[in-house]
């Protein structure tokens, strides 16, 4: 089967300035990817090249199997959201929509489902220069839906989004990855697409630092437990002597490398040592994320 | 395909906003405030020295044609629905939905073809339908049996049609909306006209000097009004062509 989305060496000079350098990753069918990295990373870059915006010093993108601007009728086949303003603000959302559905041979009936998936079908005659920046995401999101497509690319959508519009936005993702559709977002806020995404594709300064799923990228990382003592000082002690690193993390409190909370219990079962509290470290992606980059991180400015 | 569906999105742009039809309005308000004071003041009147003699059906052609005055309205028409996408970044969803540059450059022009020929036919339409009742009520012949007439005003028609798309091409040129309607301005009211005066051989192959030459009477500073359809055709289509080129580069 065909990735519905690869990058193949693509590499942008801007001038002097190296955005994407040798950037090589491929997409699973089905799957949402987080497309991470931090600010000025080459993420937008990156994703402009895909969509054929901007021309890659080298390499190639394909979508679909084939560069995007050979793709027929392509609004019907992947969709993208670059930036919440890319509206005239004297058009009303119908219109943005109509114009859209017009230039790309889509069904008019549409631009009304669009509107009610996205929330938007009672301010449809608005004018978009009097909408919020959330409005306006969602007014992106449903441009990019216009076409039905099968494979979508999110330019950080959660950018300057309130609390309920990251939730509502979550949970968006949420439906559109059950509904099977392939789905590329790039965040630079690592929490929102935690709990969102199958696989990610971490990227620093042009460059890409780990792809794989999600489970693989957190999970390859050391176990770890958390524990609460009375007699955390002992219990560190016997912990060490197993092999594991046991930071303390409090009064009495431990933050535990190289072994798992079982192993934790037993251990301290076997010492006769007195536990409050036992739980599997939270790794998160963010945790997970800066231990990738810190290496890169030094020395080079993002 | 595509190239029809590109350009029928354009002609719905026009009409999702004030900005085009404003501009529309504004040409007509424009060719109206120079052809009602000469049909009032048409120099039958005893006393008055300022009017034109409309008993004179040359005057009366020109009058009909007049249309063609507004040139510098329809050509910023064509500024604005270029620049309109980059100011806008409208031009991201308009590329994604038309990835060939050069097809959705075409696309854009053609918009311009049918926007221009839309507001000249708007434009000749009113001045017809204030025109010939007042020559009527006035006992003048309107000239409309007269072949000339047909051609000034026909031929006036297409020449202001083909200003929108060579203002489409400037504004892929000048992303800058701001700097291309001031260029567009600067070069065509006053560049171009001052180039006239100082070489007149030089101004008939100028655009301005062509399109006056297609809805023209018969001047002889110009050239023959199918001498000047050419040269502004060629106009369209070398600005054109340059201009989706221009388009290739990248959208940031």
């Amino acid at each position: 089967m065909t990735a519905p989305i690869e990058a193949i060496e693509l590499t942008k000079h801007f001038g002097t300035n190296i955005a994407v350098s040798d950037l090589s990753f491929v997409v699973r069918p089905g799957a949402v990817t987080g497309f991470l990295g931090p600010n000025g990373s080459g993420k937008t870059t990156t994703l402009r090249m895909l969509l054929g915006l901007v021309r890659p010093t080298r390499g190639r993108g394909l979508v679909l199997g084939s560069p995007y601007a050979r793709l027929h009728n392509p609004m019907r086949s992947v969709g993208a959201v670059l930036e919440a303003d890319g509206f005239h603000p004297g058009r009303s959302a119908r219109n943005h929509l109509n114009i859209l559905a017009i230039a790309n041979g889509i069904d008019r009936s549409r631009v009304d489902e669009v509107l009610t998936l996205v929330g938007l079908a009672d301010v449809s005659k608005r004018r978009v220069g009097r909408f919020s920046l959330g409005m306006k995401q969602r007014l992106a999101l449903a441009s990019a839906l216009l076409g039905d497509p099968d494979v979508l690319l999110l330019d950080e959508p959660a950018n300057g989004l309130d609390p309920e519009g990251i939730r509502w936005l979550r949970e968006f993702l949420r439906y559109l990855a059950s509904s099977g559709k392939t789905v590329l977002i790039s965040s630079h806020v690592l929490s929102e697409v935690e709990h969102t995404v199958d696989d990610v594709v971490i990227i620093r300064s042009g460059k890409l630092v780990r792809s794989g799923t999600l489970r693989d990228v957190l999970g390859e990382r050391e176990a770890g437990a958390f524990v609460r003592s009375p007699d955390a000082e002992r219990l560190a002690i016997v912990l060490r002597a197993a092999g594991a690193t046991a930071t303390p993390a409090g009064s009495d409190q431990l933050t535990v490398r190289g072994i798992d909370p079982a192993g934790v219990g037993e251990l301290a079962a076997r010492e006769g040592v007195v536990l409050h509290e036992l739980r599997p470290a939270a790794l998160s992606l963010e945790a997970v994320f800066f231990e990738l980059t810190a290496d890169t991180a030094a020395g080079e400015a993002s | 395909m595509s190239l029809v569906r590109g350009t029928r999105a354009e002609i719905r742009k026009l009409f999702s906003s004030w900005m085009a039809p404003g501009i529309v309005i504004g040409g007509l308000g424009f060719v109206l405030v120079s052809v009602i004071p000469l049909l009032a003041l048409d120099g039958t009147e005893v006393g008055i020295e300022a009017g034109v003699d409309l008993t004179d059906p040359e005057n009366v052609q020109i009058l009909l044609g007049s249309a063609t005055a507004a040139n510098l309205f329809i050509v910023l028409l064509g500024v604005v629905m270029m620049t309109t996408e980059f100011r806008h970044g409208t031009i991201t969803s308009m590329l994604l939905g038309e990835p060939r540059r050069v097809l959705a450059m075409v696309a854009k022009l053609c918009g311009g073809v049918v926007a221009g020929l839309l507001s000249a036919l708007l434009i000749t339409a009113v001045v017809f339908a204030i025109v010939v009742p007042v020559l009527a009520i006035k006992g003048i012949d309107a000239t409309l049996s007269d072949g000339q007439t047909w051609r000034i005003v026909v031929g006036g028609i297409g020449a202001l049609t083909l200003w929108c798309p060579i203002g489409v091409a400037l504004g892929a040129f000048i992303r800058n909306q701001i700097a291309a309607i001031l260029i567009a301005i600067g070069w065509f009211l006053v560049a171009e006209n001052v180039l006239v005066v100082l070489f007149p051989d030089l101004g008939r192959f100028l655009l301005t000097g062509a399109s006056a030459a297609i809805g023209s009477t018969g001047d002889t500073q110009l050239l023959s009004w199918w001498g000047g359809a050419l040269v502004m055709l060629a106009y369209v289509g070398v600005l054109g062509v340059a201009a989706a080129f221009t388009l290739r580069r990248d959208i940031k």
